[in-house]
């Protein structure tokens, strides 16, 4: 096993669960998760050696992972993340307690994910980081951002989100269930 | 309690974090306000959205990938280097550039520097801004026109993601409208371009809204936003143009490429392939280790499907490894390279083919470049040429050749006064080719029979390649009292700038002054630059400190490293 490689298992994997799931929050399906995980690994490895035990090795590995996401490395290569028509619903989502409940839930995660999908990056970045409980000292840290910035961009991506989730059709499917 | 208030509330907290109060607030807030219970609870809805568990082969899958990538470090000093020489590349690819001849041998003098024995332990490679060739930064960055904000600091000090590349165009408030629209356009193809580069993290437009009108440099906007290279887009003063330069934030004084086109006609297809070739040079430089890039430019150079100027600009890439060393081309290369020597009806590929051909031992080429010397039509190409020929004094007919195109050729009136050597110069500089660079440098710096331009000339990066702190005291004299007696910008800038080497206070009084006062940023950058050796000083530094607050972000920053002591002298 190569320096590097024992310095990435050491430093990087036990973050992995954590970049996963503000990966997940962001792409909102597996495969693009995935990815950007293994492209923020990718680069984190290319500087592994400038790493320290000391550092905070997580805030660093979510920035890498948030500009690869916000500037759109991927977006070059292929763009379902920014594929407003495709279902996204993850298939291993949680266990549900029974169809109906199933069948409601996603046609209403559809529209969210309309929605979702209609925000510019960089709002959706904020958003999964903030919905997946980072402070907002962190998000800046991450982002970059000033925090009166930060504030302001938050606040327009929540009400654009708003906006688009009224915006978005409501399926015949789920009609019936509201009407229910 | 206003929306505003609800919304600082909720910002600052999850929603199970609110005291019983605080969620009271809230309820109440929303049942009389739609706006913000539609927002928050759309908002809620997104929050308890699920998430799948990590996949346990997602390591597995990781360390796979991780395996068949290169060693992760282990070049960092090399690859400011690489910068240089492989944007010079790409300058050759864009070929346009009517200062081409300018650019390659300026950064013939960055190569140098990366490999000058007794350079300062880093390879940091800084070019110096002539009034020729290279826009002055008469602003700090400016992105748009917003009011200045503070910017957010790399405080956890996190190493920087050398992938991610930050893209400024630095607009030159003084510029007309032709000059802001080509910039523009530059500004819009490149990044188009550098977008589609696989694996490059590109940082632009409105990610630096926030940096708007700040008064940080361009890599403290990098280095705030976690980004380990920028490239900043420029126009040349007063022309339609645009040069790249592409820097390691890392590096004290960054490493640098250039790119400089000035071209009235120019095209979209032209800017395309212009874009096309820095963002490949870019991805190239940042993904690519050493070894890969020799061996692509291998390919590049006897790729005949390419046009000629795409074919040269392999050349620089090819003398990575040792710029100064004697080179150890291919015969294929070299028979290449000539081929397009002779050949080309691209000017500019032509002197390209001689400029990077300076230093091979192969005596296959004394021929074609004795006849470019007597039959090229372009001063520029035979400029080039000549240069190339001093290093085959020895062979006969060479210096005759030399001799005769020094009294002789048609060009012999500088166009740019600093520092561009006409072909009869340039036969001059070549003529002293068999002694060493020591000796050559020495005894033209301080013959008096040479004008003063020509004696800088020599001292400059172009001519020998030499420290002046590797010479007597006699030279250092010698440069001070033409730099002093110098009127024009870039040669005082030039004589400022060799000074950095030098620790000699009686020089301290004209840079100070100069520092504080001279109307030209090359000079103020230069003379700041001088004074790196003096800086314990007491009036050195302090005049130093109030260069920190100059209106250029050069200035500053050499003034920065020159406080620190750290950073080459003029180039070398």
């Amino acid at each position: 096993m190569s320096d590097a490689v024992r310095r990435f298992n050491a430093l990087i994997e036990p973050h992995l669960h954590a970049l996963f799931r503000a990966a997940y929050r962001l792409a909102r399906n597996r495969a693009d998760a995935e990815d950007l995980v293994q492209e923020a690994c990718m680069r984190a490895y290319g500087c592994i050696f400038q790493l320290t035990d000391a550092e905070p090795v997580a805030g660093w590995l979510l920035r890498v992972l948030h500009n690869v996401f916000v500037d759109g490395v991927r977006h070059a290569r292929r763009s379902p993340i920014v594929n407003a028509g495709s279902t996204l619903i993850d298939a291993s989502a949680s266990p549900e307690p029974n169809p109906e409940d199933v069948a409601c839930r996603t046609q209403r995660e559809e529209q969210l994910h309309g929605a979702w999908l209609k925000l510019e990056r960089g709002h959706r970045a904020l958003l999964a980081l903030r919905a997946e409980g980072y402070s907002l000292t962190e998000i800046a840290m991450i982002t970059g951002l000033e925090m009166d910035v930060l504030n302001a961009r938050l606040y327009r991506a929540r009400q654009s989100f708003a906006r688009h989730l009224k915006e978005e059709p409501v399926s015949p499917r789920l009609r019936m269930e509201i009407a229910k | 309690m206003s929306c505003e208030k609800i919304n600082f509330i909720l910002d600052a907290k999850q929603s199970e974090e609110l005291t019983p109060a605080e969620r009271q607030a809230v309820e109440r807030h929303f049942a009389s306000c739609a706006e913000c219970r539609d927002v928050w609870g759309a908002y809620r809805e997104l929050v308890a959205l699920s998430v799948p568990s990590t996949p346990p082969d997602l390591r597995a899958r990781i360390m796979v990938t991780l395996a068949a990538r290169p060693a992760a470090a282990g070049w960092g000093l090399r690859r400011s280097f690489v910068i240089g020489a492989v944007l010079v590349a790409g300058a050759a690819a864009a070929t346009l550039a009517f200062r081409l001849v300018d650019r390659t041998a300026e950064d013939e003098s960055r190569s140098v520097e990366a490999t000058a024995p007794a350079a300062s332990p880093r390879a940091t490679v800084e070019p110096e801004p002539d009034s020729a060739s290279v826009a002055p930064a008469a602003t700090p960055v400016r992105v748009g026109e917003s009011p200045p904000q503070r910017a957010a600091p790399n405080a956890a000090g996190y190493p920087l993601d050398r992938h991610s590349v930050v893209v400024i165009a630095v607009p030159d408030p003084a510029a007309d409208s032709e000059t802001a629209a080509a910039l523009a356009t530059c500004h819009e193809v490149v990044l188009e371009h550098i977008r589609a580069v696989d694996g490059l993290n590109i940082i632009a437009e409105e990610r630096l809204a926030p940096f708007a009108g700040s008064t940080l440099s361009e890599t403290e906007v990098a280095r705030a936003l976690g980004a380990g290279s920028v490239l900043t887009l420029r126009s040349a003063e007063r022309e339609p143009s645009c040069s790249a330069r592409l820097i390691g934030v890392e590096d004290v004084l960054p490493a640098t490429g250039l790119l400089v086109f000035l071209d009235p006609a120019w095209t979209q297809e032209r800017w395309q392939s212009f874009a096309a070739g820095l963002a490949g040079r870019v991805g190239q430089v940042l993904l690519s280790d050493p070894a890969t890039l020799r061996g692509q430019a291998q390919a590049d150079i006897l790729n005949t499907a390419l046009s000629d100027a795409e074919r040269v600009s392999a050349l620089p890439r090819l003398r990575v490894a040792a710029p100064l060393a004697p080179q150890t081309f291919d015969e294929s290369v070299i028979a290449a390279a000539i081929q397009i020597g002779m050949t080309s009806r691209d000017a500019e590929a032509r002197a390209a083919v001689w400029t990077w051909l300076r230093g091979v031992e192969d005596k296959g080429v004394v021929p074609p470049l004795m006849y470019a010397l007597a039959n090229d039509p372009v001063a520029r190409v035979r400029a080039q040429a000549v240069r190339a020929l001093g290093g085959f004094l020895a062979e006969p007919g060479v210096r005759e050749a030399l001799l005769r195109a020094a009294a002789e050729d048609a060009d012999d009136q500088p166009t740019v006064t600093c520092c561009i050597p006409t072909v009869r110069e340039s036969a001059r500089i070549a003529l002293r080719g068999d002694l060493t660079p020591h000796d050559a440098v020495r005894s033209a710096a301080l013959d008096e029979s040479l004008a003063p331009r020509e004696r800088l000339l020599f001292l400059s990066p172009q001519g020998l390649i030499m420290r002046l702190d590797a010479f007597d005291a006699d030279v250092a004299r010698a440069v001070f009292a033409l730099g002093s007696a110098a009127e024009d910008p870039g040669l005082r800038a030039r004589a400022w700038g060799l000074l950095a080497d030098v620790r000699e206070p009686d020089f301290k009084a004209p840079l100070i002054v100069d520092l504080a006062q001279h109307p030209a940023e090359n000079v103020r950058t230069a003379a700041a630059r001088g004074l790196r050796q003096l800086r314990d000083d007491p009036e050195v530094r302090a005049a130093l400190e109030r260069a920190l607050n100059d209106s250029s972000a050069d200035v500053q920053r050499i003034a920065r490293a020159s406080l620190d002591g750290v950073g080459p002298g003029f180039g070398f």
